[in-house]
């Protein structure tokens, strides 16, 4: 499965009511169960996970989180990409320092060789200013659709002119 | 001394493997040959006595950061390496490690 594969439009939702960090994994650990994404026991694999080892990041353009289980618990691979309505507490990788976020995107990991590319491209992504500008200003999930899968078709084509 | 940067993160499911292959390219990029892999946490202990120079993604525990400092294995910080801030200063740290 390539990358572009994982980003669905039924699996972006900018518009999501928690309070709380542990209400918005029950939110969407019940939607991804729905979906046929993730095992019954996700949301106990996540919260546990999230805990010991939490995924908020403040990067240089906007406070993230990665919450994701260990593969056990994830049926097919995935991106949920959530936007909070309001922002909740989580704690910060590497030094579990509370932190405030509202952009939220859930790494269903299933095999960790093949998927690490998704993670290195959010990564190069969070670190380019003009596409955190644009996310930013996406309201809606079709548009926030589009503007990764044209992304990363753009990077593709760098490659492919990189290489000729 | 065995030569071996290990970067720790909660399971190495993804982060720590992301990580490992960011330091990977850029040791590459500056003709750097020195080993570099993804473990972990859980087994960090284990591991600590193979490595000489240790990057942390999973907040390290005290009694991980004393076994470091008891076998002088030098600590960094993963972090700047996902969010971009701070990761030349740390990287720059990191390749005068790999010199000594």
């Amino acid at each position: 499965m390539s990358i572009k594969e994982l980003f669905q439009p039924e699996l972006i939702d900018l518009q999501v009511q928690a309070n709380s960090e542990e209400e918005l994994f029950a939110v969407i650990a019940e939607r991804l169960l729905e979906l046929g994404y993730v095992y019954s026991d996700y949301l106990t694999g996540i919260t546990l996970r999230e805990r010991n080892f939490p995924t908020g990041l403040i990067t240089q353009h906007l406070n993230i989180a990665l919450p994701h289980s260990d593969t056990e618990y994830v049926k097919k691979p995935f991106i949920y990409i959530v936007r909070l309505k309001q922002p909740v507490i989580v704690r910060q990788m590497g030094d579990n320092q509370e932190m405030l976020v509202k952009d939220i995107f859930f790494l269903g990991i299933k095999e960790p060789t093949k998927q690490v590319g998704l993670l290195q491209l959010l990564i190069t992504l969070f670190q380019e200013e003009a596409f955190m500008e644009a996310l930013q200003n996406v309201e809606e999930s079709e548009a926030m659709y589009a503007l990764f899968i044209t992304k990363l078709a753009e990077m593709e084509e760098e490659r492919v002119w990189q290489k000729s | 001394m065995a030569k071996k940067l290990i970067v720790a993160c909660g399971s190495g499911v993804a982060t720590s493997t992301t990580i490992a292959e960011k330091i990977k390219a850029k040791f590459e990029d500056d003709g750097i040959d020195y080993p570099v892999e993804a473990v972990d946490y859980k087994s960090i202990m284990n591991e600590l006595p193979s490595a000489s120079i240790y990057v942390y993604i999973a907040q390290p525990d005290i009694e991980v950061l004393d076994r470091a400092a008891e076998l002088s294995i030098p600590v960094f910080a993963g972090i700047p390496f996902l969010t971009g801030m701070g990761m030349d200063a740390i990287y720059a740290e990191i390749v005068e490690e790999t010199g000594k």
